[in-house]
């Protein structure tokens, strides 16, 4: 079974790296106008596991990235990534700090479209630290892990947006974060482009990343993804690994599949196959 | 490794240089402006008279100096659309998402935009030069001259990265260009000398931080009047302040 072997692959080192307890998150200031976008979310993020978040849109999956990242702080609740409380909070060295250890992948490439492809990594590896002289090796390797290799002295202006997409998560890998968030990195980019990503992702996994991933892609989830949450209204309806759910709720994967906007897969006639049977 | 201060900031400053210098146009257009002042003031007001100034001292050798330091000005008051631009495109929060100094990109980024505005300067006297300026430098007051271009190059960009990051937007950067640069100009020793001027507007040009730098960079340029390392205090502690400013704005 697909998500079996992704669980088999799954790094030994299984300590926590990010913790959300009870957490309560409202937007709005206006009398009569929050909207409540999590409501009492309990997640835990362990090293070397793929999670993957699911979920219709407006279910609270982007929030629980903006939360885990420092960018929002919940009103209700508590927060700890890469063992700092309230991320959002944080200030100075220990924001810095927060920063060395979590990537934040956005649905937006944040890219300088002036720059060139090459020029973007070097100044994002001078940022995060790594030595100039293991520098050019990185920058290639990235290059090469996302297939960029071909693009390096193109602008990032004359790159499509698939492959500015794949840019923007080679920056966030640049300094092998303890905790990697990604807001459907697979939007945009092509088939090649989906596997090239979740075979990265998992391998990231494998060498002990905590790694949470927003996506749409139910296979990639049932073939790479250890863990899987699936949101409804701002709650976690759903936690497991995909085989668990697969097992313990038969209907799950046809409701998982319709609310992810996803057509439920027919069942092959007379047979139990791997997404009829969930 | 955490990246250290210098290597940050000079990253950011390469990054800076080498924007520049792929829109040479952009950066050609930033001499038209001084040329036009020198061509249409200096000649329009050729015969005006400079009293506390030797006879031999015309009003456009007298302008010269104050062209340069309005280059500056200008230039540095639109440091902060390059941090619009990278805000807009999300490169900004982006780089704000890396464990590098805030402090040191910022410093990086000025330090890129007053080594350009200074040659810029330069490059304005040549133009003054070619128009017929004549000056008659003091080589000892060369150097401090520089200082205070400088200085008032870093506060002014500053001022703009500040306005920028408050913003964060691109208007409010032309508003902020239009309400400061021209009464920054008007009520400065740049275009008349501060004795020249009437009462009320001699105090106001006495506190005006373009007084200062046109004052120091004229005294190197045409030998008459004095400057030393205290006269430079001011600017220095302007400098200082909105860079702690700006600073904080970046990361708000």
């Amino acid at each position: 079974m697909a998500s079996t072997s992704a669980r088999s692959s799954m790094s030994t080192d299984r300590s926590e790296r990010a913790r959300l307890t009870r957490v309560s998150l409202s937007y709005g200031q206006a009398p009569g106008s929050n909207v409540t976008a999590l409501e009492q979310v309990d997640l835990c993020l362990e090293a070397g596991c793929l999670t993957a978040l699911v979920g219709p849109n407006g279910s609270g999956k982007s929030s629980i990235l903006a939360v885990l990242a420092g960018r929002v702080e919940p009103q209700v609740g508590e927060v700890s990534v890469a063992g700092l409380a309230a991320p959002a909070l944080l200030r100075g060295r220990s924001r810095r700090a927060l920063h060395a250890a979590v990537s934040f992948v956005s649905q937006d490439a944040e890219l300088d479209p002036e720059m060139g492809v090459g020029e973007t990594l070097q100044l994002l590896a001078t940022l995060y630290g790594v030595r100039p002289s293991d520098r050019p090796a990185r920058v290639a390797r990235l290059l090469d892990d996302l297939d960029l290799a071909s693009h390096r002295h193109k602008r990032v202006r004359d790159l499509s947006g698939g492959l500015r997409r794949r840019l923007h998560i080679a920056g966030a890998l640049m300094h092998a974060p303890q905790v990697l968030l990604l807001d459907e990195p697979g939007a945009g980019l092509d088939d090649q482009g989906r596997q090239t990503l979740w075979t990265m992702l998992a391998r990231l996994a494998t060498s002990g990343t905590a790694i949470l991933v927003i996506t749409h892609d139910l296979a990639a989830v049932e073939s790479h993804a250890h863990d899987v949450i699936v949101m409804e209204a701002g709650r976690v309806s759903q936690q497991g690994t995909p085989a668990e759910l697969a097992e313990g709720h038969p209907h799950l994967a046809a409701a998982l599949r319709s609310r992810i906007g996803e057509p439920p897969a027919p069942r092959p006639a007379g047979g139990n196959g791997r997404r009829g049977r969930a | 490794m955490s990246p250290g201060f210098l290597d940050t900031g000079w990253a950011l400053a390469r990054r800076t240089w080498r924007k520049t210098f792929r829109r040479p146009v952009l950066l050609s257009f930033s001499f038209a402006q001084p040329l036009m002042w020198m061509l249409f003031f200096g000649f329009l007001f050729d015969r005006y008279e400079l009293v506390e100034f030797p006879d031999e001292v015309r009003y456009v050798d007298f302008l010269a100096p104050g062209v340069c330091v309005m280059t500056i000005l200008f230039g540095a008051s639109q440091s902060g659309i390059g941090w619009i631009r990278d805000h807009q495109v999300g490169f900004l929060s982006r780089m704000l998402q890396t464990p590098a100094s805030p402090w040191a990109m910022l410093a990086g980024k000025v330090l890129a935009d007053v080594t350009r505005l200074l040659v810029q300067a330069l490059l304005v006297l040549v133009l003054a030069l070619a128009v017929g300026a004549r000056l008659a430098p003091n080589p000892q007051l060369l150097g401090l001259g520089l200082v205070a271009l400088a200085l008032f190059a870093i506060a002014f960009s500053c001022l703009s990265s500040a306005i920028a990051f408050l913003t964060r937007a691109q208007e409010a950067m032309a508003v902020f260009v239009h309400l400061v640069n021209m009464p920054m100009l008007f009520t400065s020793s740049a275009l008349v000398p501060g004795k020249q001027m009437p009462e009320w507007l001699a105090r106001v040009a006495a506190w005006n931080p373009l007084t200062l730098a046109v004052d120091a960079w004229r005294a190197a340029l045409l030998g008459h009047g004095s400057i030393d390392f205290m006269d430079l205090g001011p600017l220095a502690l302007l400098a200082l302040a909105l860079f702690v400013i700006a600073g904080r704005a970046m990361q708000r």
